[in-house]
C-alpha cells in the first residue's frame, strides 16, 4: 500500500489500519445480522439452514473469506492492542487526579474501555463458533438429494440456556458499546470528518451501534421467550 | 565619543538601495565561516536568525522561554503597517514615512523611518508566503483595515492575533533553518552580559535556566533583540519575564542607552483591581474605531453608566479634538484619559477609569457585527472583569505599553560597541517619542528580514575579526562577575521578596515618571530609588540555591537591573525639559494642555554613557534634522 | 477567601515528586489563578522556603507559556482559557485544589510544575512551515486566497503550542498540535508545495518524540484554550494517507535536509 517503510508503524498509520481492518468487521456484522434474522422467519428454520447450507456449499471460497475475515480479525487486534501498549508508554507517571473534561469531548465510557470490549468480545467470537460451527447438529434432507446441518435447532436448544443467553446479550452490548465508539473514531481516523460533523458523526456511530447490538440481542432473547 | 549616525548620502528615497549597494557583501561560501549571535527570538530575533541562517551564517540563537515562539511578540493584537497601498486610498511609502515621524513627535531619525517605510510592503509579501492567514475579503485578497488614527487602510491584520502569527510565520522559517543546521537554538538561556574583546562585541555569558549554568558564548557579532523595558514599571501590558537585563548589561559594558524617557502609554487597559496584580492587560486600540470614550461631566459621580444620561456625558476627546475624536494618537488619548480622572471624574471603585461605550455602535450596527469585531477582545474583558461590555460600558486605562528608547543604534542598527547590533524595540530609533500603532510589528520584522542581512554582511566584511575562543580571559572575567553577582543576590537572605521591591519601584516610576512628569517629581525619584537600590541589596530574600530551576532567582537579578536602569530613565525625563510623544513634563505644555516641544534645545536623541552605578552618566547628543518633514505642532484637532 | 492548595512539588528532572499541602490565604476573587500562586509563594519566599516553580509570560493567554493541571483538568474548569485568565471566583472559600503539572513521556518535568515541551519545537522543525526564503517573496495578493480557506486556516494557526492537548489526552498524543499546524498550512495555496513530505515529516517526528497516539476522544479539543477542533486531526489523517498511498514526486532535499 505503502511506498515508505514507516507507514504501517506510525500512530497515524496504526489508527488508519485499524479503522480499515474495523470498518471491514463492521461490514462482516451487517451481513452476518441480516444472514441471522432469518432465524425469526416462522418457518420452523428452515429459511436458516438453507442459508446455512449453502453457505458451507460454497466449500474453498467459504475458507477463503473465513481465513481473510480471521486476518482482518487478528490484525485489528494485534494493532489495537500493541497500539494500547505503546500508549501506556507516552505517560509513565499518571496523575493523581484526572477529571474528563466534559464540553466537546466524545470521551465516554466506549472510548476508555475499547481494549476490554474489544477483547471481550474476541472471546465471546471463540466460543460463538466453537457452540455454532463446531458443535454436531442433526442432519436435514436439503430436499435436493444432500443433507444439511440443523444449524436452527442447535440455536434453539442453545438459547433455552439462560446463562448462554445472559452471556449472548453481555457480549452483543459490548460489541454496541465497542462500535458506538468505534464507528466514528474509524471515520475520523480515515479523515472522513470535517469541520462542524464531529458531532454528528458521533450521534450517528451511536444510533447505528445501538441498532446493531439491539439486532443481534433481538435473537436469543426471542429464542428464550418464545420457546 | 560622538555619535556618528551613519545616515548615507543622497536624496532621502535613495538612501537605502545606495546604501545596500555600497556596502561590502559577504561572498555565500564565506558565510558559514561566521558565527553570529542571536538574543531573543520576538519578531525582530527570530526574523534575524531566519534570514541570516538562510544566508548561510552559522547563527546562535538564545531565548529566556521554552520555546522560542513565546516572545512578548506574540501579544501583539491589531495588526501591522504597510505602505502597499491596496485601498486605492492615497497611501505610500511618502505617507507612511510622514505619518510615522510625525506620530513620533519629530524625535525619530528620517532616514531611518523612511526605510521602515519602504521595506513595509516587503514584509506582508513575505509574511504571506509564510502563510501567516492574514484576513482576506470575499474576492481573495487582503484585507486592511484603518489603525490608530491613521488616515488611510494600511493595517494588515490576522483577527486580534496579528502579533501572534507574525511571530509564529518567523519562528516556523528560523525552525526550518535550525533542521537546516544553520541556526543552533539555545532556549531556556538569559543573556546575563556582553563579551567585549578589543573594543568589538564577540560574545555573552548566559545562565542556563534549568541547570544554573553559567555559559561562554562567542561570536563574530552580536545581534540583541530583547524588547523593550516597560516591565521597570511593575505593572505594564509586558509579559511578566520581559526585562532590561540583556540591553542593561549592554548598556554597562558601553552601548549608550537613548532616549529611556520615551515610554508609551497605552490608552486602552483594563484597569488595575488590585495589589495582587501581576500585570495589566491591553485591550486593541482598534476598539476605539467603534467605541467612544466618554466620563460624567459631574465630579465623583457614583452613578452607574446606563443612569448617566447622554447629556451628562463627557465625550471628552470628541470635544477636544473634533477631528481626530476617539482615533487620536495613543499619547494623546492617554494623557487625557489621566485630565480627567485627576479633575475627580474618574470611574470604577478606584476613579482610575474613564468609560469605552460601545452602546452607539451596538444601537447602529447591532451585536452581531461587533461581535464579530471585537468579540474575542470583549470576552477576555468579560474573563478578567465579569462584567458583559455589551450591557455596560468597557472601564479602561492608560498603562505601560511600549518603549520608543533603547540602545542607541546607527543606520546600521550598529550601537556603539562595535558588533553589537540591536533590533526591534530594544534600539530606539525609528518611533521618536512616540509609536503609532501597528508600527511595532513592522519594525521588528523591518529590521530582521530586510535591514539586518544587509548591515550586518558591511560590518563582517569590513572588520577585522581575528579567531577568539572562550578561553580568552574577557570570557572568564565576564563569567566571573555574572556568578558573584548571583552568588551575591542569594548571600543576602533578606526578609523582601523581589516582587515587593519591582512593586515598590513600579508604583514610584508609574507616579513620578509616568504620564505626567515634573522636574520635583523625577527629583524626588531619583534620590528615592539608590536607597531603594540599597534596600534590594540589603534585604531581598531568595531562597534555594542556583543550580536548577529558580524563577525568583532569575527574577531577582531583573528587579537588581530595573533598580540600576529606572535612575537612567529618570535622570532622562529630567533632562529633558520639553514635552514630546509620550514624555509628558507638565511645566511644558501649551494653554490648551497639549504637549510643548522645544525643537530649540531638544531636537535630538539623547545617548546615555555609563560611568558606573550611582555614577552620573554622560549625556550624549544625535542632532535630527527634519529636511522632508518640517516639524510643527501635532494638532489631531 | 481561603483555599487549600495540593501542589505537585519536584526538585528536578530525576527525582522523586509528591503533592505537598498549601494554605492559600485571603485569595480575592478578582485574582487570576497564577496571581493566586504569585501570593503563596510571596509567603514561601519570606519563610526561607523555596517557591513553586510554575511557568507563565504573558498572562494574558496567547504565548502558551503556563499551563497546569487544576482539578484534574489542563488550564483548569473554564473552557477556552489558559490557566494564567482563569479566575479565582471560579472557586469556592474552603475549596481544595490539586495542582499538577503536564504529564507526559514527551515532556520531562524540570522543577514542580515546569515541564520540557521542546519536543513540540522538533515536530515544527520537521516541516511546519513553508519552504521560503527572506526577500523572495511574490506579492501579497498575487495568489488569491478565498476568504473561507483563509478564516478556517487561521482557525488552526490560532494553536498556542501549549500542550494541554497532550497533558488531557489519556495517550499522551501531540496530534492535536500537529494536526493544528498540518491542516494551517494545508488550508493555504502557499503550503500546497510541501504539502506531502510535510504531514510524513511531522507525524514521524511526533511519533519519535514518544507522544502515544490518538484515540480520537477528543479530550484535546474540551480543553484547547484557542478551541482547535479534532476535524484538524482528520485532515492530517487524510493528508498522511494521500500522502502515503499517493505520493507526488518531490524534489531531493526538500525540508532542509
Amino acid at each position: 500500500m505503502s511506498r515508505r517503510p514507516g507507514f504501517l508503524s506510525s500512530s497515524v498509520g496504526t489508527k488508519i489500519l485499524i479503522a480499515i481492518t474495523g470498518l471491514l468487521l463492521f461490514g462482516f456484522l451487517i451481513g452476518h445480522l441480516v444472514g441471522n434474522l432469518q432465524l425469526l422467519a416462522g418457518d420452523g428454520g428452515k429459511a436458516f439452514n438453507i442459508y446455512a447450507y449453502r453457505l458451507e456449499r460454497l466449500h474453498y471460497l467459504l475458507y477463503a473469506i473465513e481465513l481473510g475475515l480471521i486476518a482482518i480479525f487478528l490484525l485489528h487486534i494485534f494493532k489495537a492492542v500493541s497500539n494500547y501498549l505503546g500508549n501506556q508508554h507516552a505517560r509513565p507517571q499518571a496523575y493523581a487526579v484526572k477529571k474528563p473534561a466534559g464540553h466537546t469531548s466524545q470521551k465516554s465510557l466506549a472510548s476508555t474501555s475499547m481494549i476490554l470490549s474489544g477483547l471481550t468480545v474476541f472471546v465471546f467470537v471463540v466460543l460463538h463458533v466453537r457452540m455454532f460451527k463446531y458443535t454436531p447438529a442433526e442432519m436435514l434432507p436439503t430436499g435436493e438429494g444432500t443433507e444439511m446441518r440443523n444449524v436452527y435447532q442447535l440455536v434453539v436448544d442453545a438459547f433455552q440456556n439462560p446463562w448462554i443467553v445472559g452471556f449472548y446479550v453481555l457480549a452483543v452490548s459490548l460489541l454496541g458499546l465497542h462500535l458506538s465508539h468505534g464507528l466514528a473514531s474509524a471515520m475520523q481516523s480515515l479523515g472522513a470528518n470535517a469541520p462542524g460533523w464531529t458531532t454528528r458523526a458521533w450521534a450517528t456511530g451511536r444510533v447505528i451501534a445501538v441498532v446493531l447490538a439491539a439486532g443481534f440481542a433481538a435473537l436469543p432473547l426471542y429464542m428464550f421467550f418464545a420457546f | 565619543m560622538a555619535l556618528d549616525s551613519k545616515i548615507p548620502g543622497g536624496p532621502i528615497a535613495d538612501k537605502w538601495d545606495r546604501h545596500k549597494f555600497e556596502s561590502k557583501l559577504v561572498s555565500p561560501a564565506n558565510r558559514r565561516k561566521f558565527t553570529v549571535i542571536v538574543v531573543g527570538t520576538g519578531l525582530a530575533g527570530g526574523a534575524a536568525s531566519a534570514a541570516l541562517g538562510e544566508l548561510g551564517y552559522n547563527v546562535k540563537t538564545f531565548c529566556i522561554h521554552d520555546s522560542p515562539r513565546r516572545a512578548h511578540s506574540i501579544a501583539a493584537q491589531g495588526g501591522i503597517n504597510a505602505a502597499k497601498n491596496y485601498r486605492n486610498d492615497g497611501d505610500s511609502v511618502e505617507r507612511l514615512f510622514y505619518d510615522t515621524v510625525k506620530g513620533g513627535d519629530y524625535r525619530a531619525r528620517e532616514a531611518n523611518v523612511y526605510r521602515l517605510a519602504q521595506v513595509s510592503v516587503d514584509i506582508i509579501d513575505q509574511c504571506v508566503a509564510q502563510g501567516v492567514p492574514f484576513a482576506r475579503e470575499y474576492g481573495g485578497l487582503l484585507d486592511n483595515r484603518s489603525f490608530g488614527g491613521a488616515q488611510v487602510s494600511r493595517t494588515f491584520y490576522a483577527r486580534g492575533q496579528t502579533g501572534q502569527q507574525l511571530l509564529i510565520g518567523a519562528y516556523q522559517s528560523m525552525m526550518r533553518q535550525v533542521e537546516a543546521g544553520t541556526v543552533e537554538l539555545f532556549p531556556q538561556r538569559e543573556m546575563l552580559d556582553l563579551v567585549v574583546i578589543d573594543g568589538k562585541a564577540r560574545g555573552i555569558i548566559t545562565r542556563n535556566l534549568v541547570t544554573g549554568e553559567i555559559e561562554k558564548h562567542w561570536g563574530d557579532a552580536v545581534c540583541l533583540g530583547t524588547g523593550g523595558y516597560g516591565t521597570a514599571y511593575y505593572l505594564s501590558t509586558n509579559a511578566v519575564n520581559s526585562n532590561v537585563t540583556a540591553a542593561w548589561r549592554c548598556h554597562k559594558r558601553g552601548a549608550y542607552f537613548a532616549n529611556p524617557c520615551f515610554t508609551q502609554i497605552h490608552p486602552t487597559c483594563i484597569p488595575v483591581s488590585g495589589d495582587h496584580q501581576s500585570k495589566l492587560t491591553l485591550m486593541s486600540e482598534s476598539l476605539r474605531n467603534d467605541g467612544r470614550v466618554w466620563v460624567p461631566k459631574k465630579h465623583a459621580d457614583t452613578r452607574k453608566p446606563d443612569q448617566i444620561p447622554e447629556d451628562e456625558r463627557d465625550y471628552y476627546l470628541e470635544r477636544r479634538y473634533p477631528s481626530f475624536g476617539n482615533l487620536v494618537p495613543r499619547d494623546v488619548a492617554s494623557r487625557a484619559a489621566k485630565a480627567v480622572c485627576d479633575e475627580g471624574r474618574g470611574v470604577g471603585e478606584t476613579g482610575l477609569a474613564v468609560y469605552l461605550d460601545f452602546g452607539d455602535s451596538i444601537r447602529r450596527l447591532g451585536e452581531d457585527t461587533i461581535r464579530a469585531r471585537y468579540g474575542n477582545l470583549f470576552d477576555m474583558y468579560e474573563k478578567i472583569t465579569d462584567e458583559n461590555p455589551y450591557k455596560m460600558p468597557m472601564r479602561i486605562f492608560p498603562a505601560v505599553h511600549y518603549t520608543m528608547g533603547g540602545l542607541w543604534v546607527d543606520y546600521n542598527l550598529m550601537s556603539t560597541v562595535p558588533g553589537l547590533h540591536v533590533l526591534g524595540e530594544a534600539n530606539f530609533s525609528d518611533h521618536g517619542a512616540n509609536r503609532l500603532g501597528a508600527s511595532a510589528l513592522m519594525q521588528g520584522l523591518a529590521d530582521g528580514y530586510f535591514v539586518l542581512p544587509y548591515t550586518l554582511a558591511h560590518y563582517l566584511a569590513s572588520t577585522p575579526l581575528p579567531k577568539v575562543t572562550t578561553d580568552h580571559p574577557a570570557f572568564a572575567e565576564a563569567a566571573a562577575g555574572t556568578q558573584d553577582r548571583i552568588n551575591r543576590i542569594l548571600a543576602v537572605k533578606g526578609d523582601r521578596t523581589p516582587r515587593e521591591i519591582h512593586r515598590e519601584l513600579g508604583k514610584l516610576l508609574w507616579n513620578k515618571v509616568g504620564m505626567g512628569r515634573t522636574a520635583e517629581g523625577l527629583q524626588e525619584a531619583l534620590a528615592r530609588i539608590p536607597a531603594m537600590r540599597e534596600e534590594f541589596w540589603a534585604r531581598v530574600a531568595v531562597p534555594g540555591d542556583a543550580n536548577n530551576v529558580n524563577k525568583n532567582l532569575e527574577y531577582a537579578g531583573r528587579v537588581a537591573d530595573y533598580l540600576e536602569f529606572a535612575e537612567l530613565l529618570a535622570r532622562d525625563a529630567l533632562e529633558r525639559r520639553e514635552s514630546c510623544g509620550g514624555h509628558f513634563r507638565e511645566e511644558f505644555q501649551t494653554a490648551e494642555g497639549e504637549a510643548q516641544r522645544d525643537d530649540e534645545q531638544f531636537m535630538h536623541a539623547a545617548a546615555w554613557e555609563f560611568h558606573g552605578v550611582g555614577t552620573t552618566p554622560t549625556r550624549h547628543v544625535e542632532p535630527l534634522q527634519f529636511e522632508h518633514v518640517k516639524p510643527s505642532q501635532r494638532s489631531y484637532k | 477567601m481561603n483555599l487549600h492548595l495540593k501542589v505537585w512539588r519536584q526538585a528536578g528532572p530525576d527525582t522523586q515528586g509528591r503533592l505537598v499541602d498549601y494554605e492559600a490565604q485571603n485569595i480575592h476573587t478578582d485574582m487570576s489563578f497564577l496571581e493566586m500562586l504569585d501570593v503563596v509563594n510571596e509567603d514561601l519566599i519570606k519563610k526561607g522556603e523555596d517557591p513553586i516553580a510554575f511557568d507563565s509570560d504573558c498572562r494574558e493567554g496567547i504565548c502558551g507559556t503556563c499551563g497546569c493541571v487544576v482539578n484534574g483538568v489542563p488550564h483548569g474548569p473554564d473552557r477556552g482559557t489558559t490557566v494564567c485568565q482563569l479566575h479565582m471566583r471560579r472557586f469556592k472559600d474552603g475549596d481544595t485544589i490539586v495542582i499538577e503539572p503536564w504529564r507526559a513521556r514527551a515532556f520531562p518535568i524540570l522543577k514542580d510544575l515546569v515541564v520540557d515541551r521542546t519536543a513540540l519545537d522538533k515536530i515544527i522543525s520537521a516541516g511546519g512551515y513553508t519552504s521560503i526564503n527572506v526577500g523572495a517573496a511574490p506579492d501579497g495578493n498575487a495568489i488569491l486566497v478565498p476568504k473561507e480557506a483563509s478564516d478556517e486556516a487561521m482557525n488552526f494557526a490560532a494553536c498556542i503550542g501549549c500542550g494541554a492537548c497532550v497533558a488531557a489526552c489519556k495517550n499522551a498524543s501531540a496530534a492535536l498540535f500537529t494536526s493544528a499546524k498540518v491542516s494551517h498550512l494545508a488550508l493555504l495555496p502557499q503550503g500546497q508545495v510541501e504539502r506531502d513530505l510535510r504531514v510524513v515529516a511531522m507525524v514521524e517526528t511526533m511519533d519519535a518524540a514518544g507522544f502515544g497516539a490518538c484515540s480520537n476522544e477528543g479530550e484535546c479539543e474540551a480543553v484547547c484554550p484557542k478551541g482547535i477542533k479534532i476535524e484538524g486531526i482528520a485532515r492530517m489523517n487524510r493528508e498522511y494517507l494521500r500522502a502515503s498511498v499517493v505520493p507526488r514526486p518531490m524534489p531531493q532535499g526538500a525540508f532542509a535536509g
